[in-house]
């Protein structure tokens, strides 16, 4: 076996990573060869004080700096699209929420506010073109302009316009607050 | 398990909560600090480094592959931001206006000569040999010696080979063996305490 080999085996043994036979050999080829056993004992020497020497740690307080100087950058990219796409579905949704009932509660306003009597041929196409429109909303607001010749039609109504209106709120003021700090961090 | 709670950090992260990106920075502050130190031998600067390279991972997390190792990938970045920040750093040592660079001991907050402890003088000792190496070999002792990655994950990490590596870090120990040769350690000597 030629020096440069018997030196690889002094590394792989450092990597413990030598056969049986090969430490074997590389042991007999030390114990000849002073000039080998004195590059061995630097080698071990070496990886023992490499080994040897703990992680350096940061001073104290480093993840609180790093958090603080994540706060004043501008949002990933991953978040942006994030509160892209939920602002659209939260605008979509509310928008859709609030057409079929903001409608229910014009007639039912009216109704409530006017003779109902003189209206009813007007509401009938309002609320037939509505129904037309919103589909399954239509047996809704029927069922709902039923009750505009009952009792307590405001309760009704506003039973049915604060919740979705609170609940737009909400959406709108819980997306633009995550929003809102991005153009703050921005400047 | 680490593993596997790394992975649920980094999905309540990209769900937006941005606090649950500190769990990781904490975890992994030592690591990625560590190698910064170990590469750029300037507590100061290492410090401003790792905090890069953890702003770095925060704002491309969307492209982090959970199969792998979130520390890994992480010290990835930490190297190829230290290697970018050596680089640089050639380049203005280059320009003859700036100054030279001070002496390790005295930029880190290692206790110098004087003062110093005997593991603190085999710490800087560690530090200007490593200081020697060139930074590619410097970086796989780093990696091998600090973080026991084997030979396979430290190519992988490096994007070269196996047998590559293997050569990096055969020619790295030879040459911190033979300064070590010139520059022995230092042995700790009871009788000399306190007097």
């Amino acid at each position: 076996m030629s020096e440069g080999k018997y030196l690889q085996n002094m590394h792989s043994a450092l990597d413990h990573d030598l056969s049986e036979e090969e430490q074997a050999a590389l042991h007999a080829h030390l114990e000849k060869s002073s000039e080998a056993a004195q590059e061995s004992d630097r080698l071990h020497q070496t990886d023992e004080l490499l080994r040897s020497t703990p992680q350096a740690a940061p001073s104290p307080g480093f993840a609180d700096r790093v958090m603080a100087a994540l706060a004043a950058l501008p949002l990933p990219d991953f978040m942006n699209r994030q509160l892209s796409v939920g602002l659209a579905l939260g605008l979509a949704t509310a928008a859709i929420l609030m057409v079929p009932l903001l409608s229910v509660a014009l007639i039912l306003l009216l109704s409530v506010i006017t003779d109902p009597g003189a209206l009813n041929a007007v509401l009938q196409t309002l609320i037939d073109a509505m129904s037309y429109l919103i589909g399954i909303g239509a047996d809704f607001v029927r069922e709902l302009r039923s009750f505009v010749s009952g009792n307590p039609l405001v309760l009704v109504l506003l039973s049915a316009v604060i919740p979705v209106t609170v609940f737009w709120g909400w959406l709108v003021r819980h997306l633009w607050g995550r929003s809102g700090p991005v153009m703050n961090r921005q400047r | 398990m680490i593993e596997e709670n790394d992975s649920l950090w980094v999905q309540r992260t990209l769900a937006g909560d941005q606090q649950a990106f500190g769990e990781l920075v904490r975890r992994y502050e030592r690591d990625a600090f560590n190698l910064a130190y170990r590469m750029l031998n300037n507590r100061g600067e290492a410090e401003d480094a790792a905090q890069e390279a953890f702003l770095r991972a925060y704002a491309n997390l969307d492209r982090y592959d959970m199969a792998r190792s979130f520390k890994t990938w992480l010290l990835s970045i930490t190297s190829n931001h230290c290697i970018d920040r050596l680089r640089k750093r050639r380049l203005t040592w280059l320009s003859l206006e700036e100054p030279l660079p001070p002496h390790p001991a005295l930029t880190s907050d290692i206790p110098g000569p004087e003062e110093a402890t005997l593991s603190n003088e085999r710490e800087v000792m560690v530090q200007e040999m490593l200081d020697k190496l060139s930074p590619e070999y410097r970086l796989a002792v780093v990696l091998r010696y600090w973080y026991d990655m084997s030979y396979a994950e430290i190519a992988q990490m490096l994007d070269t080979t196996e047998s590559a590596v293997k050569s990096r870090l055969f020619r790295a120990r030879q040459a911190l063996a033979k300064q070590l040769e010139s520059q022995p350690l230092p042995s700790y000597d009871p009788a000399m305490e306190g007097s």
